[in-house]
């Protein structure tokens, strides 16, 4: 059987500012219809990681690729692949979530009925039609990271890139995209999220790795990386932390 | 160009939803001042009665002052509402991106209020003659595609300059000049007045300086055809 090629390789990537090293020569292959997580604490190089994966942030050694498409050599046919969710999302602010999506669409040179349909079918999942006459600057957060969803979501892309898409949603609309996120990957498609809540990607993800201090600590299929216990558990012990260590601040006590 | 035609769409939108409150109150005064000020410019250049020579000079100034507006109003009036970063995930290619944002900044009331005030040149090159004024219909359209250009490079210029502590006091003291300008500025139109500059036009030196600025190669041209 041909070897499939991965969803998402990245291959060496680096990246510092200034003397601090955000990530360190990060090797990493998501494979195909994989539901990836990728975890760490806060500052652990997950976002800069996923920023130069997608050819938002130039690195300044190593190299992405997109189902076998070089972002960094051909851009443009990368960003018809996947579909990108960053943290504080760029976009027009005084638009509806419909003309956002629209206009996304038209940019991206989708045939109008097919813009609607979609834009529709969006907007109904995401719960944001009753939300219609509201502009993206009034958004909630749960709001912005479910608008910026479906613009990632539009053009029908095979693989998801999603830095936090979790945080600031209600749980009503956790579990709506929970089911998004699920059925892309049952349909073939392949996510990669970055995530520092270990339970939820425990529970959606199949694949996960786990960044911190800008390097990959562990790499591989769910059950072989947690081995046996938890992944909070088995994050403690890689990253060297001590849980429930309450010696930090004993005035807090008194 | 179906791009373009979609971010101009998109830049009209967000202009119009911008202008509430406040801010929209300052864009209408914004705009009634600055046509005040086109208009004085093309009722000086139709009326005034002094050799074209002395005109050509204050209309150098002139469009001088309106190539410093261009430059440093963006300082003052922060980011451009449709913006390069908005489509940083789209697979649109750059130089469309590039051309698209720049028919959005045409799509604006102050590009209209400075086509008003550079229409100026065409009734000056009609007051030298059939060709020259002919001439100036191509070079209005130059220099405010050229004005509007050099605006952005400043943009992004001061953006980068910003970033850095030292620099960030320099576009500081900038803004504080511009301060002064527009409380104090007065005094310079007693200066002109009461110096004869109206009646006796500038320093040969002077002339030539505010022709060879970005903002006077158009009013050469017409001078010369």
């Amino acid at each position: 059987m041909k070897e499939q090629v991965p969803a998402l390789r990245m291959t060496g990537l680096h990246k510092a500012f200034r003397e601090t090293v955000a990530v360190d020569h990060v090797d990493l292959t998501v494979p195909s219809g994989s539901f990836f997580g990728l975890v760490g604490p806060n500052g652990a190089g997950k976002t800069t990681a996923l920023l130069m994966a997608v050819g938002l942030l130039r690195p300044d050694a190593g190299r992405s690729e997109v189902l076998g498409v070089d972002v960094q050599a051909d851009p443009m046919r990368a960003r018809q692949l996947m579909g990108v969710l960053p943290d504080g999302l760029a976009m027009p602010e005084r638009l509806g979530g419909r003309e956002l999506l629209t206009l996304i669409g038209e940019m991206r040179g989708l045939d109008p009925d097919v813009i609607a349909q979609r834009a529709q079918d969006l907007l109904e999942v995401m719960g944001l039609t009753g939300a219609e006459r509201t502009l993206i600057v009034d958004y909630s957060t749960g709001m912005r990271k479910k608008i910026g969803l479906a613009t990632a979501l539009l053009h029908a892309p095979r693989l998801l890139v999603l830095d936090e898409p979790f945080e600031a949603v209600d749980p009503v609309s956790a579990a709506t995209l929970r089911g998004i996120l699920t059925g892309f990957v049952a349909n073939g498609g392949s996510v990669v999220l970055s995530s520092h809540v270990m339970a939820l990607v425990e529970q959606l993800c199949d694949t996960v790795a786990m960044m911190a201090l800008g390097v990959v600590a562990a790499a591989g299929p769910l059950d072989e990386v947690r081995d046996g216990r938890s992944l909070e558990e088995a994050f403690m012990r890689l990253a060297g932390a001590k849980a429930g260590d309450a010696q930090g601040l004993p005035w807090l006590a008194s | 160009m179906a791009g373009v035609l979609t971010l101009v769409r998109l830049k009209l939108t967000l202009l119009r939803r911008s202008m509430t409150g406040s801010r929209g109150d300052w864009m209408v005064a914004g705009a009634v001042v600055g046509t005040g000020l086109a208009v004085s410019t093309i009722v000086l250049s139709a009326l005034y009665r002094a050799s074209p020579a002395i005109l050509g000079d204050l209309l150098g100034v002139i469009y001088a002052l309106w190539l410093a507006g261009w430059i440093v109003g963006p300082v003052w009036g922060g980011a451009p509402l449709v913006r390069a970063e908005h489509f940083a995930l789209i697979p649109v290619p750059p130089r469309r991106l590039a051309v698209g944002l720049l028919g959005t900044a045409f799509a604006g009331i102050t590009t209209a209020v400075t086509l008003l005030a550079f229409i100026s040149l065409v009734v000056f090159g009609a007051r030298l003659g059939v060709l020259p004024a002919l001439v100036a219909v191509p070079v209005v359209v130059l220099q405010l595609v050229l004005v509007v250009l050099l605006s952005r490079l400043a943009v992004t210029v001061f953006g980068q300059v910003a970033r850095s502590r030292i620099s960030s006091a320099v576009v500081g003291v900038l803004v504080a000049g511009l301060l002064i300008l527009s409380q104090s500025g007065w005094m310079l139109a007693v200066a002109v007045r009461t110096s004869g500059l109206l009646s006796t036009g500038v320093t040969p030196a002077f002339a030539t300086l505010v022709r060879a600025l970005p903002s006077g190669w158009g009013l050469y041209a017409v001078e010369a055809a």
